[in-house]
């Protein structure tokens, strides 16, 4: 019980928010995709996406890039390595916590 | 005001469900490859190049060369494939991206050793199944023309039913195509004079065409269902 516990306690913050969460384990999947697939699978609105990947990117585990597709503005979202690594440790501590 | 307590049970509970919720969000991008149809597309069409394949070459006369039949083969099959990797980028190019995001896939994985595990297994499989077919020719229990077109239909039918398991309950009328395509096969198998050894392109064929319809559908109800959006706002 006491180990539960502490792996609960070890969860990384920033990825544990549910929307976050949402975000990044459908980023983990990709290569890369652009702000309008997240906005679709992911069903918030701009604005909350938009803070959401701000707080990732500052912690350094989205990489944002805006881009052009033709004549239209595209923004390109991908996971860093050290967000790849840190999914991927909170994935292995959310196993261990039951 | 009142505080709720979580219990041990509540929370592993908890726990489990957002594993789950985790899961069912990294499988999310795999089946939105299909959400316009065009991976049925593309399997159709190349069941329908292999279905073109062989009625070009029942067309050609007895005297062709073994390298002519070969040639004919592989010239509907280029141009059938050709064509559905155009369709499928023209589609994803003028209608999904503008509509519901661009995705790229990762080619194969960071682990080294699944690929090659994989091919290493097709390997097998594949050296298994033609060394069975070899020793069933020598025999005389089955004809090559006839391993090929059972085998690929076989393979069809079971494909399309993996497919519609894992598209969710949203396309449960692709459950219908499914059974209609089972159907389909049992009557022509039925319907051909002679033995079952007898039948050869017309199954490929049907398959070809359920496989292209399902994905013409598919996009159908996927453009109907969606618009697209203003992209300065992001």
């Amino acid at each position: 019980m006491n180990e539960q516990l502490q792996a609960i306690s070890e969860l990384d913050r920033v990825i544990h928010e549910p929307g976050r969460l949402m975000i990044v384990a459908l980023l983990w999947a990709v290569k890369e995709c652009d702000f309008l697939y997240l906005l679709h699978e992911t069903e918030m609105n701009k604005g909350n996406l938009s803070s959401h990947l701000a707080r990732l990117e500052e912690a350094g585990y989205v990489q944002i890039e805006k881009t052009y597709r033709g004549k239209v503005p595209q923004t390109l979202l991908r996971l860093t390595s050290t967000g790849r690594s840190e999914f991927a440790r909170y994935c292995k501590t959310l196993k261990a916590a039951f | 005001m009142s505080k709720a307590l979580l219990t041990y049970s509540g929370l592993r509970c908890k726990l489990v469900c957002m594993n789950n919720k985790l899961h069912t969000y990294m499988t999310r991008p795999e089946r939105y490859a299909n959400i316009d149809g065009t991976g049925e597309m593309i399997f159709g069409l190349m069941l329908l190049g292999f279905a073109l394949a062989g009625y070009l070459e029942a067309s050609l006369p007895g005297s062709a060369s073994k390298w002519a039949r070969v040639a004919v083969i592989y010239l509907g099959l280029i141009l059938v494939l050709g064509l559905g990797y155009w369709v499928r980028r023209g589609i994803k190019k003028r209608i999904t991206w503008p509509r519901t995001g661009y995705v790229a896939y990762p080619r194969g994985g960071k682990s080294w050793w699944l690929p090659r595990v994989r091919i290493f297994a097709t390997l097998v499989f594949g050296l298994s199944l033609a060394f069975a077919v070899g020793i069933a020719r020598w025999r005389h229990l089955i004809s090559m023309g006839n391993a090929r077109v059972d085998g690929l239909t076989v393979f069809s039918v079971v494909m399309y039913g993996c497919w519609v398991s894992r598209m969710g309950k949203e396309n449960w009328w692709k459950w219908l195509v499914w059974f209609f395509m089972i159907l389909g096969v049992v009557t022509i198998a039925l319907m051909v004079p002679g033995d079952f050894n007898n039948w050869d392109r017309p199954p490929v064929l049907l398959m070809g065409l359920l496989w292209l319809g399902s994905g013409t559908v598919t996009l159908y109800s996927y453009i109907r269902h969606t618009k697209p959006s203003n992209p300065e706002t992001e």
